[in-house]
């Protein structure tokens, strides 16, 4: 057996087993897709049949991170594990950047919740003490950024996966703000011009939601090339002697 | 004794259990990896089960690998790790090869 | 040198590196004073008659108290176990895991408390919604209450912002777990509004489990201040050990 032939058995193990414990091929594509669908659903209020105000979309909104889980879950067992299961060499930097990514989301969330509480004491209840909610979202959607970090420590297993469900997270945290804001928001709102703040959370939502799209373009096309990485992998594997 | 200071038994003294290309491919895919199951073994080196099998036993014997058997729901899944004998073995024997080697030879 | 010597050498260094990645010695200690000192604090009678700025800082020292020993800590181990330089300990990836998992049982702690209060703030307007009568006995001072205390609000947030650049082991990530827990407690009762309308029922379990956590922290902060002082003994013993004997004429 020559030099290259070993160099070659020994990238070969490295690839499949980075397959099992980093990268997830079709799921990342998966996550890139769900990505942009989202963006179109949410703006587009008659794309699924349904108003942006009403819950079953949101609710079908705010669970796609967990069908993400799910599907990715289902993916790795039926696509990246026909041969077996083989558990790549633990790197401590890599595990590293993928526990930054974690508390990262973790931040993310708390600020989030942190704007919410500030929002809720500041705005709504000095302004509008006895303004009835059109239609409040059910309470138990406070609890979701609790439940979106819960599990992430035993499902993320690469940084690639942390990328997506921190988009899709990010992006249900997005369009929680609006049902919010119109439930619990005046009946009556102000007519005045648009305020500086106004214009730059404008700009930002706008900005955020370009960088949405390329990035879930960029997923897709990324799973794709993995997945097919995996295919010729297997291709190259020999036949049994 | 050739002139350039080689002797035979440098080569005669290769460790002959790594040295044997089947063991040799298994030892190098499972130093790339954490632990590595059977199947995979099996593919990646083109080796039947009997002769895979009888090879690792082998292995084992020389304390250059540990067997891993679980069992996922009914079916046991067999799966192997190299020890760190067997990963000083494997490393020992590229440097004696490296060194007995011509320098084209060498990579 | 001899076989024995070799190993001698080894452990000691092993030992060295421990403390210089993940040990703290009296540094844990200080960690498990600081949490008996909360408890005590708080539920000392002078804190209660206190009112005015003195209270503030009083609460604010509580609060804060968590971040205060995370540099107290690093200045302590640079003073105490450092003196002969930084020696990095063998990569661990078993033991960085059992670290980070800690680390996120903080960043769990801190959503669940800023996430109950989210949901106390909603479901209280809820209320005031269904029964437009109640507006009345809100807090009139409460937003402004809130505006002088936002800082607080924070701090959850900047709890967990800096642990990841300053817990270095799985003892120090468990000393910081108690204080930060300690620490969102008593901002929970801090700003228990004076007749509040809790249940019953709330009240007969909140008693209880509150004085089980003080418990186990008292127990805790006795256990970790015991084992911080056997921890730095072990380490003078090691410079000791270290310290060449002069050659005798």
């Amino acid at each position: 057996m020559t030099t290259p032939e070993l160099d070659a058995l020994s990238t070969l193990t490295r690839e499949y087993a980075a397959f099992q414990a980093r990268k997830s091929g079709l799921a990342t594509a998966l996550g890139g897709l769900m990505a942009i669908l989202l963006v179109l659903a949410a703006l587009s209020p008659n794309l699924m049949g349904a108003d942006l105000l009403k819950r079953p979309l949101l609710d079908y909104i705010l669970f796609v991170p967990f069908l993400w889980l799910i599907l990715k879950w289902l993916g790795g067992l039926l696509l990246y594990r026909g041969l077996g299961t083989v558990k790549a060499m633990q790197d401590e930097r890599y595990e590293r950047r993928r526990w930054f990514w974690i508390l990262g989301l973790a931040l993310v969330l708390m600020a989030y919740i942190l704007v919410g509480l500030y929002g809720f004491m500041n705005g709504f209840l000095v302004q509008h003490p006895t303004g009835s909610p059109l239609c409040p979202p059910a309470q138990w959607i406070l609890l979701l950024p609790l439940l979106y970090l819960l599990p992430m420590p035993w499902v993320i297993r690469g940084i690639e996966e942390a990328r997506v469900y921190a988009v899709l997270v990010a992006q249900c945290m997005i369009w929680l703000v609006p049902p919010f804001l119109f439930a619990f928001g005046p009946r009556n709102p102000p007519k005045q011009a648009w305020t500086l703040a106004g214009h730059l959370a404008m700009t930002t939502f706008l900005v955020v939601i370009l960088f949405i799209q390329i990035w879930g373009a960029l997923a897709l096309v990324r799973g794709w090339k993995e997945h097919r990485e995996y295919l010729a992998l297997l291709r190259s594997l020999p036949r049994e002697s | 004794m050739p002139k350039n200071g080689f002797t035979p038994k440098a080569i005669l003294d290769l460790d002959r259990i790594v040295h044997e290309p089947a063991r040799l491919a298994i030892l190098t895919v499972l130093a790339a990896a954490e632990e590595v199951a059977f199947l995979f073994l099996q593919r990646v080196t083109g080796l039947s089960k009997g002769n895979l099998s009888s090879h690792t036993q082998k292995l084992e014997a020389a304390g250059y690998l540990e067997t891993v058997k679980v069992f996922q729901g009914r079916i046991p899944v067999t799966s192997f790790r190299i020890t760190e004998d067997g990963r000083l073995a494997l490393r020992t024997y590229h440097k004696h090869l490296r060194a007995l080697l011509p320098e084209e030879g060498k990579r | 040198m001899s076989g024995i010597d070799t190993q001698r050498l080894e452990a000691l260094t092993q030992t060295y590196a421990e403390f210089d990645s993940r040990k703290s010695g009296l540094a844990t200690a200080l960690g498990g004073l600081m949490a008996l000192f909360m408890t005590l604090h708080v539920i000392s009678p002078s804190m209660r008659m206190l009112t005015g700025p003195w209270w503030r800082f009083q609460a604010a020292l509580v609060f804060l108290m968590p971040l205060i020993w995370l540099p107290l800590k690093q200045l302590l181990f640079r003073r105490l176990y450092r003196g002969l330089g930084p020696v990095k300990a063998l990569r661990e990836v078993a033991y960085e895991h059992q670290k980070w998992r800690w680390i996120f049982a903080i960043a769990l702690v801190l959503m669940t408390f800023q996430t109950m209060v989210l949901l106390g703030f909603v479901s209280g307007y809820a209320g005031v919604l269904h029964h437009p009568e109640s507006i009345n006995h809100l807090p009139t001072k409460l937003p402004a209450l809130w505006m002088s205390w936002l800082w607080v609000a924070t701090l959850p947030w900047l709890y967990l912002m800096v642990a990841p650049w300053w817990i270095k082991g799985v003892e120090e990530a468990r000393a910081y777990l108690v204080l930060v827990g300690q620490g969102v407690i008593w901002i929970a009762f801090a700003f228990n509004q004076e007749g509040a309308n809790v249940s019953k029922l709330t009240k007969a379990w909140m008693v209880p489990v509150f004085l089980l956590i003080q418990l186990g922290v008292f127990l805790w902060a006795l256990r970790t201040i015991k084992r911080g002082w056997l921890e730095h003994r072990e380490y003078r013993a090691l410079l000791l050990s270290m310290t060449p004997k002069e050659d005798t004429p």
